[in-house]
């Protein structure tokens, strides 16, 4: 009876700890990485060592947490490629539009500038027409310089994403850390929960930044970044900080324990923001800038070989673009750096680093690290020149200093108007031709073209009289002998006369004076828009922007793509997770029915042994 | 397998917040018209429609110059027609005068009505497009290029000629420059003589003296001359005003050829990327279908719980 009392009232105490657990797993069916427990019983043997032994009712062991860790650390994994895309996919998304949309991206605004000067073109007196062209001009500046200011604006927000990033990550390793050492301390009677809380910082820690981790014999778990830099080694926290950039003052750099770390680290939403960086957002300024670069370039060339409506030579019509160049603030030499472009088919659109050896440079590619070849000396008679860009080079360098040169990354930002006034427009061509009205024959020279700007007799007037049908004389000078079709070169500038000359036949050649309605250098301007003047004479400005376009596209199309899958896969390792550790309220409710009848008959067991005591009792009474 | 609630929850959810997007993108596609609006949807959808746009605007361009060298070279044109009635009538008028039978006055008459058409052609000379461009002034076409001194006529225009931009690559001179119209007309003995000096030298035929046999003899040589030279003239203007007109006849071939260009890239550009609105709104059903089809489940799913039944 004794025994039937204590197997009972071992009963009641495990009916009373399953309804309790049972109760405790529908409390936490909304907890996130919350495994659900059950009892942990065994029958208890009875006392003797004998075949007639009854058995001694029923141990509580503990509880059991129904955990994968394995299912557990594929989600973590999930988890955190679905947050590095969440983050890739938002900044992609945002460049796509910001592109592709006609009111923000660069097609619209470059088709309008070369039809103003097509319309310049076709009325080069027209006030009206000038003005107009002058405010498409303005707009493609200010297309330009918005694109420029969106894009960085996106490269300061992942600046302001990064540093927020970095701070949950101390946070949550240093919290990992407390629960590593409760957990190590407790041993082997860690309560279920700790070790599920601490799964739920894992996670959140690596949907900020990849890590690994590694568990250790006293419970612990140890974490890298996946630069390999420990975060987290029991309780000690290395914490993640911030830096300036080693080159772009206002950009930052990534470090732990003083080591620069940005470019080793991948994964979570700090991976995620780093790659939009690498690969969209940095490669989108820079190609930009360099259609920039492209067309304000050779717009500017071009106005220089003809005449303005007030008849002097053509200026700028945009300020001359130039790139950067940043210094490493490690620097102890006093160099200085100025970055001007040279052929601009060559241009790459890719930043550099510059290394001074002492005896020289050393310049290798940004992005990859690869060396790249380069000409020069880097002195203003002699600048380093590497795929279009010049740089020269001011001052002494010491020995390892070393610079960041970015040729149109911020060039789409600088460019602007270099004239307000619409009669700027070269649209006449700088030299005339004329026929003297008494010349015997038909005969007709072509429009002289400006083969040397810099020559300085350009600009002075020439008679050109044909002594026979097959000799000229420039001025008063020697005869020179001519045949149909052969070129007439002079002072810079060169021409083609049709038709056959006769004796006596004099043409001349002058500078095309003010008030011209002359439009041959605005077609020249307008023609521009298809040169091939970008990837080395394969692309136009406009076939360049479109590439740009494209290949922003086709990244968000991907990252978007690969988000979604990302998602799939995610609920499908939530799913696995769950069905082993997940709350089931129907299972839980049938747990309650089970237990609450467990405990009824085990209450049922000790009145039982009451009722069979008192029986005894009233037994011996007599 | 084992469902946990949560996951049961989830999935149910994660259905309907995926129809919904679906809804959400076909609706858009339905009130937009369009396909994509970016390169993110369609990168190589977006690089011909960037493209097309390029074109489409570099046509709107050429079919604008295709209008203005119209516009210039038709006036142009009537101006060389007006200057060959002008050359015909003092031919007539030359012939006229060229009677023995008329009387000095008669002559006279006929002199004054050719200095009328002298000043005639000076005007036609200067004609202007009605928007301040002088036809025949070359480049220097903001004032009248022809300026009549005393019995000369002196150009102040220019000798070139704008071209404008026809598409792939090729120009169209916009007309002739004043001094190939009128100045640099050649004449029988190898030289030039100009429409208004011709015109004058018919004039001064016209008032010479005939009083005498000398004088007769002399006048009637210098009316042969004059009539020679009119003759030369109108074939000059004819020659001229054919080259006009060629041009005219290429623009008008060109003008139909762009105009079905325009039509292909409209077509080409809707093919890219308007809407199949039939496919779009079946779509757009077949995923508010879905959805609702989603929630319903939702709703039995979630009404099932073993607690109901635990009373």
């Amino acid at each position: 009876m004794a025994d039937l009392l204590n197997i009972g009232s071992s009963a009641l105490y495990a009916a009373t700890k399953g309804l309790d657990l049972t109760g405790h797993n529908i409390a936490n069916v909304g907890t996130d990485g919350y495994s659900r427990q059950r009892v942990d019983q065994s029958a208890r043997a009875g006392g003797s060592v004998s075949r007639l032994d009854t058995g001694g009712g029923v141990v509580v062991n503990g509880t059991q947490r129904l955990n994968d860790a394995l299912l557990e650390s594929k989600l973590v994994r999930d988890g955190a490629e679905v947050s590095r895309l969440t983050a890739f996919n938002s900044l992609a998304s945002r460049a796509d539009a910001l592109l592709s949309n006609s009111s923000s991206g660069l097609a619209t605004a470059m088709n309008q500038f070369f039809s103003g000067l097509q319309s310049v073109a076709s009325d080069p007196a027209s006030t009206a027409a000038r003005q107009a062209a002058l405010g498409d001009t303005q707009t493609l500046t200010d297309r330009f310089n918005s694109l420029h200011e969106e894009l960085s604006s996106m490269d300061r927000e992942i600046d302001q994403r990064l540093s927020s990033a970095v701070e949950s990550v101390n946070n949550l390793a240093s919290a990992i850390g407390k629960l590593n050492r409760s957990i190590a301390l407790a041993g082997q009677n860690t309560p279920a929960d700790l070790l599920d809380q601490r799964n739920t910082l894992v996670q959140q820690l690596s949907e900020q930044v990849g890590v690994t981790t590694l568990a250790q014999d006293d419970g612990s778990l140890n974490l890298f970044t996946s630069a390999g830099q420990p975060l987290v080694v029991g309780e000690k926290v290395n914490p993640l900080s911030v830096a300036d950039d080693l080159y772009r003052p206002g950009r930052l750099d990534i470090t732990s324990g003083g080591a620069r770390i940005t470019t080793q680290l991948s994964g979570g939403a700090i991976g995620g923001l780093l790659d939009a960086r690498r690969s969209l957002v940095d490669p989108a300024l820079e190609k930009i800038g360099r259609v920039a670069v492209a067309i304000t370039t050779q717009i500017n060339s071009v106005q220089a070989q003809g005449i303005r409506q007030d008849g002097s030579v053509g200026t700028d019509l945009f300020t001359a673009p130039t790139g950067r160049a940043f210094a490493a603030t490690s620097n102890t030499g006093a160099a200085t750096l100025a970055v001007g472009f040279g052929e601009v088919s060559q241009l790459t659109g890719d930043d550099y680093l510059l290394r001074s050896t002492g005896a020289g440079w050393q310049l290798t590619r940004a992005r990859t690290g690869e060396a790249v070849s380069f000409t020069g000396s880097g002195s203003s008679a002699d600048p380093l020149v590497v795929e279009g860009v010049r740089i020269t080079v001011t001052g002494l360098a010491s020995s390892g200093d070393s610079f960041r040169i970015s040729p149109t990354h911020d060039a789409a930002g600088a460019v602007q108007l270099a004239t307000s006034d619409p009669r700027h427009f070269a649209a006449a061509g700088r030299l005339s031709s004329s026929a003297s009205l008494s010349n015997a024959g038909v005969a007709k020279l072509a429009s002289p073209v400006v083969v040397d700007a810099g020559n300085a007799a350009l600009d002075t007037p020439v008679t050109i009289t044909f002594t026979s049908s097959t000799s000229y004389q420039i001025g008063t000078g020697p005869s020179v002998a001519f045949a149909t079709g052969d070129t007439i070169s002079v002072n810079g500038w060169s021409t083609t006369l049709s038709g056959t000359p006769q004796a006596g036949d004099r043409f001349s050649v002058s500078p095309t004076g003010a008030g011209s309605s002359d439009n041959r250098n605005a077609r020249a301007l307008a023609d521009v828009a298809s040169q091939k003047l970008l990837d080395g004479g394969r692309s136009t400005v406009g076939s360049a922007n479109t590439a740009l376009v494209t290949q922003t596209g086709a990244t968000a199309l991907q990252v978007a793509t690969a988000k979604t899958a990302a998602e799939a896969v995610r609920v499908q390792s939530q799913g696995e997770r769950d069905a082993v550790s997940g709350v089931n309220l129907d299972e839980e409710a049938a747990n309650l029915v089970r237990y609450q009848q467990a405990y009824q008959a085990a209450a049922q067991v000790i009145a039982t042994a009451n009722t069979l005591f008192d029986t005894l009792l009233a037994a011996t009474r007599r | 397998m084992r469902v946990s609630t949560p996951a049961l929850f989830n999935s149910s959810l994660a259905n309907i917040l995926n129809q919904q997007a679906a809804v959400a993108k076909a609706q858009e596609q339905v009130s937009t018209g369009v396909k994509f609006k970016t390169a993110g949807e369609n990168p190589s959808g977006m690089a011909q429609v960037l493209a097309l746009e390029q074109a489409q605007a570099e046509h709107a361009q050429t079919y604008s110059n295709v209008t203005t060298l119209r516009q210039r070279l038709g006036t142009a044109e009537n101006a060389l027609a007006s200057a060959t009635d002008v050359i015909s009538r003092a031919r007539e008028l030359t012939v006229q005068a060229n009677s023995a039978s008329l009387s000095p006055e008669n002559r006279q008459q006929i002199a004054t009505e050719l200095t009328q058409l002298k000043a005639q052609l000076v005007d036609i000379a200067n004609t202007s497009d009605g928007v301040g461009h002088y036809v025949f002034g070359g480049t220097q076409d903001a004032s009248a290029p022809f300026t009549e001194s005393g019995s000369s006529v002196a150009y102040s225009g220019t000798q070139t000629v704008r071209e404008l931009s026809v598409g792939e690559g090729r120009t169209m001179s916009e007309g002739d420059s004043g001094d190939a119209v009128f100045l640099r007309v050649p004449n029988g003995t190898g030289g030039k003589t100009d429409l208004f000096t011709r015109v004058q030298n018919a004039i001064d035929a016209a008032l010479a003296p005939t009083t005498t046999d000398a004088e007769r003899a002399a006048s009637q040589a210098q009316f042969a001359t004059v009539l020679t030279d009119l003759d030369g003239g109108i074939a000059h203007l004819s020659t001229v005003r054919a080259s006009a007109g060629s041009r005219l006849a290429t623009l008008d071939d060109l003008d139909v050829r762009l105009q079905g260009l325009d039509t292909q890239l409209q077509q080409t550009m809707s093919e890219v990327r308007d809407l199949d609105y039939a496919e779009s709104i079946s779509r757009l059903q077949l995923h508010s279908l879905s959805l609702q089809a989603a929630q319903a489940a939702f709703a039995k799913v979630q009404g099932l719980s073993l607690f109901n039944y635990l009373r």
